[in-house]
């Protein structure tokens, strides 16, 4: 008995890959047609089932088809949080911000961050992961020729490797550890329809400034209801209503 | 209990401490019908009534009853504060008997010792021809002294019964200029339904102004006659084109109930039958035309906005950088047809790149159009720092009330524009960026991965490190082994004989062509003898031609070889010792059949170990 139902359970777990497959090449034709809404509904019923990064960036391409520039940024955002070293995701993501009202990028770090960053996110925590496997390989190797290779310089050359390598492991823990931390990170929220940051969370609160949809603000403080204090990369801070931003 | 009572008494003594000013309020129907019965009141805000003025006469109506006199008091408590407001009513049941004007009697009431005089109230009765009874009350929608048609009886309803007027406010306008057009139902029937569409309006943009759902009829005359009447429907338009334009006619359907007097009522109540019957009846609102006037020759850079406006500008940014946006909003308010507003040009400097104004209108519809504001945000980016002004913003809008153009106009406004962090190059870029157009959608199969579904930090991920360290552990083990065995002399000898023999026998070839006869002999004995002394474990020092052959023959080598090994090993000693040195020939026939010699020999030790 048990055995049956743990077979009609992996012959559902079949048919939903499988229908999930065909229904992705259904939405795929319906977006060629240029029936985007149609396409996207597909995909977010689609997303409801599974997680997938690409699915978020073809939802994505729907809105922004759609003009829909908020719910796309917001689908890049996803997307890219989901599998940081596709570099379509990240194109797509930049243009749509491109879009938007309020313009501001975080990119004038210094270049050196800019840099350090864009080497982290080249791989998704599972890549860093595997990468740090074949490091501790080569490390392993190394030590197994340092120990029993002969000729002096051999055994120079494999301690050399064995200790980058050593680096190497711990460096691409420590990437996939950030990669896993902004991947199920929800600090952040997109704006969807255009709002007033007031001082205070009440719409009695003093108007600070106003943010335009698709921009994205960090929340600082989400531990009320129906406000939540959102900041931007420019330090500005302030409180705004919950129902108007979207988490990423 | 007793304690209750108590707090209770006190929070109202308390209460009626903080009393407000005392008055008296006089309320009767505004519009009444001769032969009407209706209620006038007097409402004192206080029960500490000591004397209060009656009246025993009104010119122009009978008192049928009154006063009557009822109290009402409450006390409310809410969030600890405690409110109580208490009123006494004197009331007067009136019948209007004379069509015209009156004013109701004041009245005066000495209230705590203070004197306070009620206020004016006035009411208007109108004539009517045939005063019904009935349905009696101070309602106006179910007042009774709208003549009700002889044809009623009949069912017939003529168009004097029940009709629909159209009506607009303004019926000569300026293209743009809001109209308000009014439906208005007036009936001396009693309308229980009524439906119509929306006037198809062409020419106009339009929309339709909130009534409330529950429509309240009050009575009116029109010609002469008193009609229920109510606002039906009505809607701001505003003109898109010139000329006369034609509100058409619509059809609204209604249905009337009549009383059927035909009816005995006590044999309809007793059969189920009702008194009364229901018609159809179908109303055509009339059509209406409107002159539409065209605006007066239009200045070139007229926004489009008819109404009245004003207009306001400042800069979001108020301290931009190089190569970073610049906000400047402009806020039109007022009203008119607001969302019909073109954005005014800016005329930027020159080096400012400059994008598409972006417009958001706020409007609400009022009786006279639209009223709110259009906000206006142009963008622009300066490239070079530097003082720049921006021109004054000039906003032509024609203002309805005196028919003609009119121009506001902004401040100049002067930015100072600080040196940018980021360089052009990016600015550039992204507008490159925005030019372009999104990549293409993935087409590929997918994995339907779970959010959990990482294998980073997993017990199997740190499983993976465990068992490559276990290969190293094995790997390192084996290998261990291995170098044990190299340390082994002997048995390191005994399996690399002929490998080392072979390495003199090369090094022997390469003398053989330096034609160092000399050397080649040495070395070619040497990697004979120091093959068997390898491969048979004997030393050099013990290997005599008897030892050889004894050694030979347990290791099954045959007799025909062992010969020929000693036999070419005395040729080698005797060509070595000798002066006779000098033919090639020899030598590599020698260096040819040593070859020939480890060759086979290797072959049956190797044989034969196994």
């Amino acid at each position: 008995m048990k055995q049956k139902t743990y077979l009609t359970s992996l012959l559902l777990c079949l048919a939903i890959h499988v229908f999930g497959q065909e229904n992705k090449q259904v939405a795929d034709s319906l977006y060629d047609a240029g029936r985007y809404e149609a396409a996207a509904q597909i995909y977010q019923s689609l997303l409801k089932k599974c997680d997938n990064a690409y699915l978020y960036y073809n939802l994505g391409n729907c809105f922004y088809r759609l003009h829909n520039i908020n719910h796309a940024i917001l689908n890049y955002e996803r997307a890219v949080i989901r599998d940081p070293g596709n570099k379509d995701m990240r194109f797509n993501l930049t243009l749509a911000r491109t879009k938007t009202a309020d313009r501001l990028d975080d990119t004038d770090d210094f270049f050196i961050v800019y840099w350090a960053r864009s080497v982290v996110n080249a791989h998704g925590a599972d890549g860093w992961g595997r990468a740090a496997i074949v490091m501790f390989c080569v490390l392993l190797l190394s030590a197994l020729g340092f120990l029993f290779l002969r000729p002096l310089r051999w055994r120079k050359v494999s301690f050399g490797a064995g200790i980058t390598a050593c680096v190497c492991v711990l460096l691409f823990n420590a990437f996939a550890y950030i990669q896993k931390k902004q991947r199920f990170d929800t600090s952040h929220a997109i704006v969807m329809t255009a709002i007033q940051v007031r001082s205070t969370p009440a719409t009695s609160g003093n108007l600070l400034f106003m943010l335009h949809d698709g921009t994205k603000v960090a929340i600082t403080d989400a531990s009320m209801k129906l406000w939540c204090k959102i900041s931007l990369p420019d330090g500005r801070t302030g409180w705004v209503e919950r129902s108007k931003i979207e988490q990423i | 209990m007793q304690k209750k009572i108590v707090i209770l008494f006190f929070l109202l003594w308390s209460a009626s401490l903080i009393k407000a000013a005392i008055r008296i309020e006089a309320s009767a129907p505004s519009v009444v019908g001769v032969g009407e019965q209706f209620r006038l009141e007097y409402t004192v805000n206080s029960q500490s009534i000591k004397s209060i003025q009656t009246i025993s006469k009104i010119q122009g109506f009978n008192i049928l009853y009154g006063p009557s006199r009822s109290t009402y008091n409450s006390v409310q408590s809410i969030n600890g504060t405690v409110t109580s407001s208490s009123s006494t009513t004197y009331g007067y049941t009136l019948v209007a008997t004379h069509p015209g004007n009156y004013v109701m009697p004041r009245i005066s009431a000495n209230v705590g010792g203070q004197t306070v005089v009620s206020n004016v109230v006035r009411i208007r009765v109108l004539s009517t021809g045939n005063a019904g009874g009935g349905r009696g009350g101070q309602s106006a929608a179910s007042a009774s002294n709208v003549p009700v048609n002889s044809s009623e009886k009949s069912g017939k309803i003529s168009g004097k019964d029940l009709f629909i007027t159209v009506t607009a406010n303004k019926n000569n306008v300026y293209e743009q200029e809001p109209i308000l057009l009014t439906y208005r139902v007036y009936a001396r029937v009693n309308l229980t339904q009524l439906a119509g569409k929306m006037p198809d309006l062409k020419g106009f943009m339009t929309k339709e102004v909130t009534l409330p759902q529950q429509k309240s009829f009050s009575i009116a005359s029109y010609n002469g006659q008193n009609y229920y009447t109510t606002v039906w429907s009505q809607y701001v338009m505003f003109p898109q084109q010139t000329g006369k334009l034609i509100i058409p006619s619509i059809r609204f359907d209604g249905i009337v109930e009549f009383q059927n007097p035909d009816i005995d009522p006590i044999d309809a109540f007793f059969n189920g039958n009702s008194g009364s019957f229901q018609r159809k009846k179908s109303i055509i609102a009339p059509p209406l035309t409107i002159n539409v006037r065209p605006l007066p020759s239009k200045p070139t850079n007229f926004s489009g906005a008819v109404g009245q406006f004003t207009i306001q500008s400042f800069l979001k940014t108020p301290h931009p950088r190089e190569n970073e946006t610049i906000d400047l909003q402009l806020v039109i308010k007022g009203t008119g047809n607001v969302e019909l507003i073109k954005a005014p040009d800016v005329r930027f400097p020159r080096d400012f790149e400059t994008y598409d104004p972006k417009q958001t209108s706020d409007s609400k519809l009022t009786t006279h159009g639209m009223n709110g504001s259009m906000v206006i945000d142009y963008i622009a980016v300066p490239h070079h720092k530097g003082r720049y002004t921006i021109p004054s913003i000039d906003f032509v809008y024609f203002d309805t009330s005196i028919g003609t153009y009119r121009t506001l106009r902004t401040a100049p406004m002067t930015i100072d524009v600080a040196k940018g962090e980021r360089n052009i190059y990016s600015a550039e870029q992204a507008q490159q960026l925005a030019n372009s157009d999104i990549r293409y959608i993935y087409k590929g199969k997918i994995k339907l991965y779970h959010p959990s579904d990482l294998l980073w930090n997993r017990p199997l991920y740190w499983m993976i490190y465990a068992i490559v360290f276990l290969l190293f552990c094995a790997a390192y083990v084996i290998l261990d082994r291995h170098t044990a065995l190299r340390a082994d002399v002997a048995g390191r000898k005994v399996r690399g004989a002929g490998r080392l023999s072979r390495r003199r026998l090369r090094r022997a070839n390469q003398l053989l062509r330096l034609q160092k006869t000399d050397e080649f002999y040495e070395e070619i004995l040497s990697a004979l003898m120091g093959y068997v002394s390898d491969r048979l474990n004997i030393p050099v020092s013990e290997l005599t031609h008897e030892r050889i052959l004894q050694e030979f023959q347990q290791a099954g080598v045959e007799k025909q070889t062992s010969d020929a090994f000693l036999s070419l090993l005395d040729r080698c000693e005797s060509y070595h010792y000798s002066l006779y040195k000098d033919e090639v020939d020899t030598t590599s026939f020698v260096y040819d059949q040593t070859a020939d010699m480890l060759n086979s020999l290797e072959k049956t030790l190797k044989k034969k170990k196994k």
